[in-house]
């Protein structure tokens, strides 16, 4: 627990202790809650970065293979599978695309971190967001179970996922003060991007939320045109449109 | 134990600090204790208008609420409160939102001996004038109960303030916590429904189908088909008013700004 500023301003407080490079999971993840600046530093000094992404990358896909579990609860039948597959390819596929973006927006911080830093950085990142909407899947679970509007629904879910990747990607900009820049600006464009992508994915991916005789739907849409039909008071007419079709 | 108890009514920041410095197990079941006699008490003359049944169902109940809100909601309070730099740990986060629920506990429980007078004293429910004590009975209730969560606040409040590093973060963590506890509260309130007994309606511990429908949906249609166009308008108004309930906790973290460098 901190101490209060009052007590002593004089001691700083005590420093956490150094992560290793053969760290447990569970020894990761709470650096990665309480200390990320200690998990910055093994970032940068890891001589086995490998070991570290795939530890992260465990994190990442259980927690979105269980967020999407919950997604697919409001349905059931097949969206019990189909919800976290799509949801896990989603958002690495996501995440793929956008790391070419996420290197030039770095470099043009002005820091020295290299392209392997990055992706270790990115993975952190994934797996805080994941473990973010961990700790909010009981509370869609709830609604999912209670509900049966998919607007309010879809509402709720996305709220969450905006919620959580401005926490995980907050690891970035910590990343980037770690390596001794003030100026976060392009990191935080780029982080604009990376929502409006996986925003655009879940419509590309649709549907995630209620049911469909096919895996994917074929017609391609913008998914604020698709939002702004879901959540119109005359969404039974777009549907009979877009069936008729 | 004595001293524990009035140490958290009185919210001095070195006794409340004390606690969260040392989250023992001890401390948790005290303070699970006094929830589950304060809410159960108050929840008793709750329910006792409507019938003894309705009665025990409510003392039942109104602890399961509180407990079943934090269970949901823990690990994510828990993240919530490390991703924003309060520097509480999982236990920690949980204790003090235990002891906030506990201090509302205190306050209902202790005025639970009005509330059961009142009970006793109100038209029965089947008499002629039973809808208009039921209505008596909300309003009364629901001020109660606001009370009581405003000052549990303002003491979750004078915690955060004393063990987090600056009054920025404290009002930030408390923001989250109670944004998060009154958004399931609400859901969860609306699942364990019935709580007044409405006099036209049969006693049951639960309604049929309780989790048919949320709490949002449903107070958003009686809205539109009470006030038509001017839903939004009421809704904004309600904002406002539970912005205006909680102004001691906002004077409390603008002092604090103002006192700390």
């Amino acid at each position: 627990m901190n101490k209060p500023e009052n007590q002593s301003s004089t001691t700083p407080p005590p420093l956490p202790p150094p992560l290793k490079d053969d760290a447990p999971l569970l020894s990761i993840f709470e650096h990665l809650l309480k200390h990320p600046f200690s998990l910055v530093d093994n970032i940068r000094n890891n001589e086995k970065p490998g070991g570290l992404i795939l530890k992260l990358s465990l994190v990442i896909v259980a927690s979105l293979l269980l967020f999407g579990i919950t997604l697919g609860s409001f349905s059931f039948h097949e969206q019990l599978w189909a919800a976290p597959v799509k949801t896990l390819f989603g958002v690495l596929f996501s995440a793929v695309i956008c790391l070419p973006s996420l290197y030039i927006f770095t470099a043009l911080t002005g820091t020295s971190l290299k392209l392997i830093e990055i992706v270790q950085g990115l993975a952190s990142a994934l797996a805080l967001t994941g473990a973010l909407l961990l700790g909010f899947a009981p509370v869609l679970w709830v609604f999912s179970q209670s509900s049966e509007s998919q607007p309010f629904f879809g509402f709720l879910v996305i709220a969450t996922w905006l919620i959580s990747v401005l926490f995980g990607t907050g690891f970035l900009m910590k990343m980037l003060k770690g390596s001794g820049t003030e100026n976060s600006g392009p990191v935080k464009i780029w982080v604009g991007i990376f929502l409006l992508v996986t925003l655009q994915m879940s419509t590309t991916l649709r549907p995630l939320i209620g049911r469909s005789d096919t895996f994917f739907t074929t017609e391609k849409r913008f998914f604020l045109q698709h939002w702004g039909e879901e959540m119109s008071p005359n969404r039974e007419e777009y549907r009979e449109v877009e069936e008729g079709r | 134990m004595r001293d524990e108890f009035t140490g958290l009514l009185r919210g001095a920041p070195h006794e409340l600090r004390k606690w969260l410095e040392n989250p023992t197990a001890a401390r948790g079941r005290l303070t699970a204790l006094i929830i589950i006699a304060g809410f159960g008490s108050y929840g008793l003359t709750v329910g006792l208008w409507r019938a003894p049944e309705m009665g025990a169902y409510v003392a039942f109940k109104m602890p399961a609420l509180i407990f079943i809100t934090l269970a949901s909601n823990s690990l994510l309070n828990g993240i919530l409160g490390l991703l924003l730099g309060s520097g509480l740990g999982f236990k920690q986060s949980l204790l003090a939102q235990l002891m906030s629920f506990a201090v509302a506990a205190m306050i209902l429980g202790a005025l639970a001996p009005v509330t059961f007078f009142m009970a006793l004293n109100a038209p029965s429910a089947d008499s002629a004038g039973a809808t208009a004590a039921h209505a008596n009975f909300l309003v009364t209730h629901t001020a109660l109960i606001a009370f009581a969560g405003v000052m549990a606040n303002v003491h979750l409040a004078r915690m955060l303030i004393a063990t987090t590093p600056n009054t920025r973060i404290a009002g930030m963590t408390i923001a989250a916590w109670i944004g998060g506890n009154a958004f399931m509260g609400a859901q969860f309130s609306w699942i364990l429904r019935p709580f007044f007994g409405t006099p036209t309606i049969e006693v049951a511990f639960l309604r049929d189908h309780p989790m048919q429908g949320t709490f949002y949906e449903t107070v958003w249609s009686s809205l539109r088909s009470s006030t038509g166009d001017y839903a939004l308008f009421v809704l904004f108004i309600a904002g406002f008013i539970l912005l205006l309930l909680h102004a001691p906790l906002i004077k409390l973290l603008r002092k604090s700004t103002t006192s700390k460098p």
